[in-house]
C-alpha cells in the first residue's frame, strides 16, 4: 500500500536521508514548534466549537445573552488562534530557514573550487536562500497529520450521533477524495512541466537576443528575428491555452468527493428532517460538521503532499549539506624561497580527459618563469594545482623539499599571490579590495605606491571618493583594464614571495602593460613568479620558459634554448614579430 | 554597460509613481492588447448563470434550513453545485483563450517595438530589464485586464444581490448601506499590512540573494587570500539581519492583523444583534434571515475583494509604467529620407563631435577614410575609436559636426539601406544559438551550398576548425556561442563578413583576446580582403601597420590625426610609442 501510495503521488523513490541529515544538523527552533502544536490543536478543537454557534446563526435561531457572549468569545479565540498559528508557523520557518542558510554558508565557502566549475554561484545562491524555506515544512506537516486526525475523530462524532451506520459512506468518499487527488496531481505535474519547457524555450529565445540588437541590426536581421519572435511566442499561446483548459478540468474532478458527500448528506439529513427524526438546526449542524471532515480529510492529503514537497524542495540544499569540505591538511611550513618542481604530474577535470599529462618541469627559485602555450593546453591548471585548489590525479609537486599536499593550506596560500583574468573584484570599497586579507598594519604611502605601480593610481585618484569608491561584484563604474590593474594593485599590497600572473594584463594596453610588468620585475626581485600571458615580445624577456603542448612539457629553458628546441614557441614568437623573420 | 539600478525601497512603497496620464497609458496598452471581443461576449452569457444563483440559491437554502426539506427543494440545490461545477469550467477555459491572446499579442508588440528601438537605449538598460519587460510586465497587464473583465461579473452579481435584499425589507437594506463602508474599511487596513509585508520580504530576500551570490562569484579570491572565515561571519550577519527585519515586521503584522480581525467582528456582531431583535419582534422571519444574512456575506466579500483589488492596483502600476515608458522610447530609421540607396565612395568626417554621458568622446575630428583602402585606427583605450565606428554605422548619431559619403550627409540615407553596405566585425564576437552555418549565413542575402561556404572558409583560414568540429557545419554552437573558443567565433565573424560581400568592413580589435596563432590566421584573412574592400580596423597593436594604407590616431577627443604612418608618427607619441613597442624600432 505504501508502495502504490508512492507511485501514486508521483514521487521518486530517492532516500530521505539526506533530510534527515539536515535536521541533525541544523538547530530546529523548538519553541515555537511546540507552538505550533498547542494551536494546531487549539484551532481544531475551535472550529468544531464554532458549529453550534455557526449553524444558529444560519438558521435564523440565535438568540441574545449567553449564545452572543460565547460567539463573539469563540470568535476572538478563533482569530487569535488562527493568527498566532500563522506567526508561529511563519517565524518558525524564519528561524529553521536562518538556520540552515548560515550553516549552508559555511559550507560553500569552504567546498573545492571544482564544485563551482559544475554550478553557477548565482543560481547556487538562490536555490539555497529560497529552499531553505522548505526545512521547516515536514516537520510542522508531521506535526499537522496528528492535529488534523484529531479534528477528524472529533468532528465525526456528531456525525455518527445523527447518521448512525450511515456515516460508513466517509469510508467510501475519503479514498475517492484520494484517486481524484492522484489524478488532479498527475495532470498538474504534467502540465506543470510542459508549461516551464515551452516559457524556458521563450525566455532563452528572447535572453540571447536582448544582449545582441546592435548585432541583429548591423546585419539587418530586424525582420528575420521578429518572425521568429512571432513563432516562439504563439507556441507559449498555444501552451497557455492548454494549461488553462486541463487547469480548469481539474476543478471539477478534484471536488468530486466533496459532492458525492453533500449529495449523500442532503439526501439522508432531508430524509430526517422530513420524517421528523431531526429538526432543520441540526441539519445545518450535520453539514457542517460533515464539512469540516472533508477539509480535514483533504487537509490531511495535502500534509502528505506537503513532506513530499519538502523532500524534493530540499533534495539541493541536503546535498550540499552533505558534502565534503576541500582539502586543506597539512602541517609543513615552507622558509624563503624555493623551487618549485612539477615531478610526471597528470590531471584532468574528467576521467578521460586529462588536461595535463605527465608534465614534469622547474619553477626556479627568485627567477621570472613564464608558462607559454596555446589555449587550452593547460596553463591555468598548472596555476590552480600550485594554489591547491586541486590534487593531481598522479605525480606530485613540491616546493623545496617538501610535498605541496602536506604543507599548511592557509599558510601557503598567505604566501601566494595570484592574480588572474576576469571580474575578481569584490563587493566593498577600493582600499577595502586593495587591502584585502592584508595580515598586517599598512601605510597610506604604501597604498599608493602600489597603486601607481600597478598602473591604478590615476584613474583612482580621477574618482569623487578616491579609495573610497564603491565597487560592486555585477555593476561597475570601472572598465575591464582598470579593474584588472586594481587587481594587480591588491596583489602588490599583498607583497607575496611568490607571484602567479595568469593573463593578468590581457585587458590592458600594451604601454600599460609594459609598465606594469616592469614594475612587477621590480618589487619581485629576488623572489618567484610565474607568468602567464600571450605577449610573446613580454616572455622573450623572462628567466625561465616552459613550454606546454596538449598537457606535456615540450621544452624547458631560458629563451634562447627554448626558440631552439620548441617547435610551438618559435611559432608563438614568430609570429607575434614578423619583423624578425628577415633576420 | 551600465545597469539601470532599482531603488528597492521606492519600490517596496509602491513606487511613488507618476499618476499622470495613468489612464491614457491604460488605454493605450489597451488597444496593443486587441482584445477578442466575441470571446468576451461568450463569458459574460455564462457568467449570467452565476447571477441567477446567487439571488435564487439562499432563498431555496432557507426554505430547506426552515423545515421544508422537500426532494424538489434538495434536487434544485443539488443540480445547482454541478451545474456551477461544470460552467465554470467553460468560463475559466474562455477567460484562459482570452488572457493567452492578451499576453501575447503584448508579447509580439513588445517585441517589435524592441527591434525598433534607436541603439544608444540599450546602453542604458540591462538585457534582464528588457526580458521582464517581455515576459513579466506583458502578463502582468494581462492579469490587469483579466482581473477588471472578471470584476463585471462581480458586479452585476451584487447588484443584483442587493436589489434583492432592498426589496425585502428597507430597515434592513439601510442598515446595509451603513455597515458596508465600515466593513470595507477595515477589511482594506488588513489588506494594506499584509501587502507591505510581502513586498518587503521579497526586496529583501532579492537583497540578501544579490549579496551571498556576489560574494561567493569571487570565491576564488576568497580561497586566495584566506578570507574563508571572514566571509563566513559577514554572510551570517547578513542572514541574521534579514531574520531579524523579517521577525519584526512578522510580529508586527500579527499584533495589526489580529486587532484589525477583532475589531473586525464588531460589526458582524451588530447585524446579528440587530438580527435577534427582529427575529424576536416578528418583524423578519426566520427565513427572511437566512436569506438576508446570505446576501449580506455576498456583499460583503464582494466589497472586501474590491480592497485587494485596489491594493494590488499599485503593483499593475509599476508594470504598466515601465511598458508606456518602452512604447515612449523613440524609435531609429522613422525619419524621412532622401536618397534611398547610398552610392559608395569615401567617408568623410566633417568636424565630428561625440559625446556620451557628459563626456566628450570626440570635439571637432576631420578623417577621411577613403574608399578600397585599408584604413587603421589607433589609440589608447577609452577614447573614442570604437565610437568612430558606431558613428559610421549610424548606431550613434554626432552631436556636432557632420559625416559625409560623396558629399551626402549619410543621415539622409535610407537607414536600412546604409547599413546593407557595412559587414561590422566586433571584438567580442556576438552569437545566437545554431548551427555553424545559421551564424555564418547571418545576414547573408545569397543562397549558398555548403561546398561554396567552404571554398570561402578555406580563403579565411576558416576550414580547419570547421572540419574539426563534430557535425561540420551542422556542429551547435550553443547559447551565446558558448560551445566555440574566441578564436573559433572570430573566424565565424569574418567568414559571414567575407560572404556578406559588402562594401565596407568594420573591425574592431578583432585580435585582442585571441592566443598568437589566432591571432595570424585572423590577419591572414583581413590580408585577403585588402583592395577588394573599404577596411576600417580598430587596432589593439602594431601588426598591421605596414598593411595599412591609411593610419588614423584618436590620442584623445581633441588630438586626432590621419595621413600615411610616417606622417602620423611625426606629429603623434602615442604612435610612436606603438612602433617601439612592436618589437623592433624601425632604423
Amino acid at each position: 500500500m505504501t508502495k502504490n501510495k508512492d507511485k501514486m503521488l508521483g514521487g521518486k523513490e530517492s532516500s530521505w536521508k539526506p533530510l534527515m541529515h539536515i535536521y541533525k544538523t541544523v538547530r530546529i527552533p523548538w519553541f515555537l514548534l511546540i507552538m505550533v502544536v498547542i494551536l494546531s490543536f487549539g484551532s481544531q478543537w475551535v472550529s468544531v466549537k464554532l458549529v453550534e454557534y455557526s449553524s444558529k446563526i444560519d438558521t435564523g435561531t440565535m438568540t441574545a445573552g449567553s449564545f452572543l457572549v460565547g460567539y463573539v468569545a469563540f470568535s476572538v479565540i478563533s482569530i487569535l488562534v488562527e493568527y498566532g498559528y500563522d506567526l508561529a508557523n511563519i517565524l518558525g520557518n524564519a528561524q529553521m530557514a536562518r538556520n540552515v542558510r548560515r550553516r549552508l554558508w559555511g559550507k560553500m565557502l569552504r567546498l573545492p573550487l571544482s564544485f563551482y566549475e559544475k554550478e553557477e554561484p548565482q543560481r547556487l545562491v538562490s536555490r539555497v536562500t529560497k529552499d531553505s524555506t522548505f526545512a521547516y515544512g515536514a516537520v510542522t506537516s508531521v506535526i499537522q497529520i496528528i492535529s488534523v486526525i484529531y479534528g477528524l475523530v472529533i468532528a465525526m462524532r456528531p456525525v455518527v450521533k445523527i447518521f448512525g451506520a450511515k456515516s460508513w459512506i466517509v469510508a467510501v468518499i475519503i479514498p475517492v477524495l484520494f484517486i481524484c487527488s492522484f489524478i488532479v496531481g498527475k495532470i498538474q505535474y504534467r502540465i506543470d512541466r510542459m508549461i516551464n519547457k515551452v516559457y524556458s524555450k521563450m525566455t532563452n529565445f528572447y535572453s540571447e537576443r536582448l544582449p545582441n540588437i546592435t548585432y541583429i541590426k548591423t546585419n539587418n536581421m530586424e525582420k528575420s528575428e521578429y518572425e521568429k519572435g512571432l513563432k516562439v511566442s504563439n507556441e507559449k499561446y498555444k501552451a497557455d491555452i492548454v494549461y488553462k483548459i486541463l487547469f480548469a478540468l481539474q476543478m471539477p474532478i478534484q471536488s468530486l468527493a466533496n459532492y458525492i458527500g453533500l449529495v449523500f448528506v442532503l439526501i439522508a439529513a432531508s430524509a430526517m428532517v422530513r420524517s421528523e427524526t431531526i429538526t432543520a438546526v441540526q441539519m445545518k449542524e450535520v453539514m457542517q460538521y460533515f464539512n469540516i471532515v472533508m477539509a480535514d480529510a483533504t487537509l490531511l492529503l495535502g500534509v502528505w503532499m506537503n513532506i513530499k514537497a519538502t523532500h524534493g524542495g530540499c533534495e539541493k540544499i541536503a546535498e550540499i549539506n552533505g558534502l565534503k569540505a576541500e582539502d586543506v591538511s597539512g602541517t609543513s611550513e615552507v622558509s624563503g624561497q624555493q623551487d618549485i618542481v612539477f615531478d610526471h604530474v597528470s590531471y584532468g577535470y574528467t576521467e578521460d580527459k586529462l588536461v595535463l599529462k605527465d608534465a614534469s618541469f622547474t619553477i626556479p627559485k627568485g627567477k621570472v618563469t613564464a608558462i607559454v602555450g596555446e589555449n587550452g593546453s593547460g596553463k591555468s591548471t598548472i596555476t590552480r594545482l600550485l594554489e591547491r585548489f586541486d590534487a593531481p590525479a598522479s605525480g606530485e609537486i613540491r616546493i623545496g623539499e617538501s610535498r605541496l599536499d602536506e604543507l599548511d593550506c592557509a599558510k601557503w596560500r598567505d604566501k601566494l599571490g595570484y592574480v588572474f583574468q576576469g571580474d575578481q573584484m569584490i563587493e566593498g570599497t577600493v582600499r577595502e579590495n586593495l587591502v584585502y586579507g592584508l595580515t598586517k598594519d599598512y601605510s597610506e604611502d604604501e597604498l599608493v605606491k602600489a597603486a601607481e605601480d600597478a598602473g591604478a593610481y590615476d584613474f583612482i585618484m580621477e574618482k569623487e571618493e578616491k579609495f573610497e569608491t564603491p565597487l560592486h561584484v555585477f555593476d561597475s563604474e570601472f572598465s575591464g583594464g582598470q579593474l584588472q590593474r586594481l587587481a594587480i594593485a591588491r596583489v602588490f599590497m599583498k607583497d607575496p614571495e611568490y607571484l602567479i600572473m595568469d593573463e593578468a594584463t590581457s585587458g590592458i594596453d600594451l604601454m600599460k602593460e609594459a609598465q606594469i610588468v616592469a614594475c612587477m620585475k621590480e618589487k619581485m626581485k629576488g623572489r618567484t613568479v610565474v607568468l602567464i600571458s600571450h605577449n610573446m615580445n613580454l616572455i622573450q624577456d623572462m628567466d625561465h620558459i616552459v613550454v606546454i603542448k596538449d598537457g606535456q612539457v615540450e621544452a624547458e629553458g631560458s629563451p634562447k634554448e627554448v626558440a631552439k628546441r620548441s617547435d610551438t614557441f618559435k611559432a608563438l614568437v614568430g609570429v607575434g614579430d614578423a619583423e624578425t623573420a628577415s633576420e | 554597460m551600465k545597469e539601470q539600478k532599482i531603488d528597492p525601497v521606492m519600490q517596496a512603497n509602491g513606487g511613488k509613481v507618476k499618476n499622470k496620464g495613468l489612464w491614457r497609458k491604460f488605454f493605450h496598452l489597451i488597444r496593443l492588447a486587441k482584445i477578442p471581443y466575441i470571446g468576451l461576449v461568450i463569458y459574460f452569457l455564462l457568467s449570467l448563470s452565476t447571477v441567477y444563483v446567487a439571488v435564487k440559491l439562499p432563498q431555496v437554502e432557507s426554505d430547506v434550513f426552515t423545515g421544508n426539506a422537500s426532494a424538489a427543494n434538495i434536487a434544485f440545490v443539488i443540480g445547482v453545485e454541478l451545474a456551477t461545477s461544470l460552467i465554470a469550467v467553460v468560463m475559466i477555459s474562455s477567460m484562459g483563450v482570452i488572457g493567452g491572446r492578451i499576453d501575447r499579442n503584448f508579447r509580439n508588440a513588445i517585441w517589435q517595438k524592441i527591434l525598433r528601438l534607436e541603439p544608444k537605449y540599450f546602453d542604458s538598460v540591462s538585457a534582464n530589464s528588457l526580458l521582464s519587460r517581455i515576459t513579466d510586465d506583458a502578463e502582468s497587464m494581462k492579469d490587469f485586464i483579466m482581473l477588471i473583465l472578471s470584476e463585471i461579473t462581480g458586479i452585476t452579481t451584487t447588484v443584483a444581490t442587493i436589489t434583492a435584499m432592498s426589496t425585502m425589507n428597507k430597515g434592513l437594506a439601510v442598515m446595509m448601506a451603513v455597515f458596508i463602508p465600515i466593513f470595507t474599511f477595515f477589511g482594506f487596513i488588513v489588506g494594506r499590512i499584509k501587502m507591505r509585508v510581502g513586498n518587503n520580504v521579497k526586496f529583501r530576500m532579492a537583497g540578501l540573494t544579490d549579496y551571498l551570490s556576489g560574494q561567493l562569484a569571487r570565491i576564488t579570491v576568497i580561497k586566495a587570500y584566506n578570507r574563508e572565515d571572514y566571509e563566513q561571519e559577514r554572510g551570517e550577519a547578513a542572514i541574521m539581519d534579514y531574520y531579524i527585519a523579517q521577525r519584526k515586521e512578522q510580529i508586527a503584522d500579527f499584533l495589526q492583523s489580529t486587532i484589525a480581525s477583532i475589531i473586525h467582528i464588531v460589526p458582524d456582531v451588530i447585524l446579528i444583534l440587530v438580527g435577534i431583535y427582529m427575529l424576536n419582534t416578528n418583524a423578519l422571519t426566520p427565513a427572511g434571515w437566512i436569506v438576508f444574512h446570505a446576501y449580506a456575506n455576498q456583499v460583503f466579500s464582494f466589497f472586501s475583494e474590491k480592497i485587494t483589488l485596489w491594493i494590488n492596483i499599485k503593483t499593475y502600476q509599476g508594470h504598466m509604467n515601465r511598458l508606456s515608458e518602452l512604447f515612449s522610447v523613440p524609435e531609429e530609421g522613422v525619419r524621412a529620407y532622401i536618397k534611398e540607396e547610398a552610392e559608395s565612395g569615401d567617408i568623410v568626417f566633417d568636424g565630428v563631435s561625440f559625446s556620451y554621458d557628459e563626456r566628450e568622446i570626440l570635439s571637432g575630428a576631420t578623417l577621411t577614410f577613403p574608399k578600397n583602402e585599408f584604413t587603421a585606427v589607433f589609440g589608447p583605450s577609452g577614447t573614442g575609436k570604437t565610437t568612430i565606428l558606431k558613428l559610421i554605422e549610424q548606431i550613434y548619431e554626432p552631436t556636432g559636426g557632420r559625416i559625409l559619403q560623396n558629399g551626402h550627409e549619410i543621415k539622409e540615407y535610407k537607414l536600412e539601406n546604409w547599413r546593407k553596405q557595412f559587414s561590422y566585425v566586433k571584438q567580442d564576437t556576438p552569437m545566437i544559438s545554431g548551427t555553424i552555418r545559421d551564424n555564418i549565413l547571418y545576414g547573408v542575402d545569397a543562397v549558398l551550398t555548403d561546398e561554396q561556404i567552404m571554398t570561402a572558409a578555406k580563403e579565411v583560414r576558416a576550414d580547419a576548425f570547421i572540419a574539426d568540429c563534430p557535425g561540420g557545419l551542422d556542429y551547435d554552437v550553443g547559447q551565446f556561442g558558448d560551445k566555440l573558443s574566441g578564436g573559433q567565433k572570430q573566424k565565424i565573424s569574418l567568414l559571414r563578413a567575407f560572404l556578406q560581400n559588402r562594401e565596407y568592413i568594420l573591425l574592431d580589435e578583432p585580435t585582442a583576446s585571441l592566443d598568437a596563432i589566432s591571432v595570424q590566421d585572423v590577419l591572414d584573412s583581413i590580408k585577403q580582403m585588402i583592395g577588394k574592400r573599404t577596411i576600417i580596423l580598430v587596432a589593439h597593436d602594431d601588426k598591421l601597420i605596414r598593411d595599412a594604407g591609411h593610419i588614423i590616431v584618436v590620442e584623445d577627443n581633441t588630438r586626432v590625426y590621419e595621413g600615411t604612418a610616417e606622417e602620423v608618427s611625426n606629429v603623434s607619441g602615442f604612435f610612436r610609442d606603438i612602433l617601439k613597442l612592436g618589437g623592433k624600432e624601425d632604423e
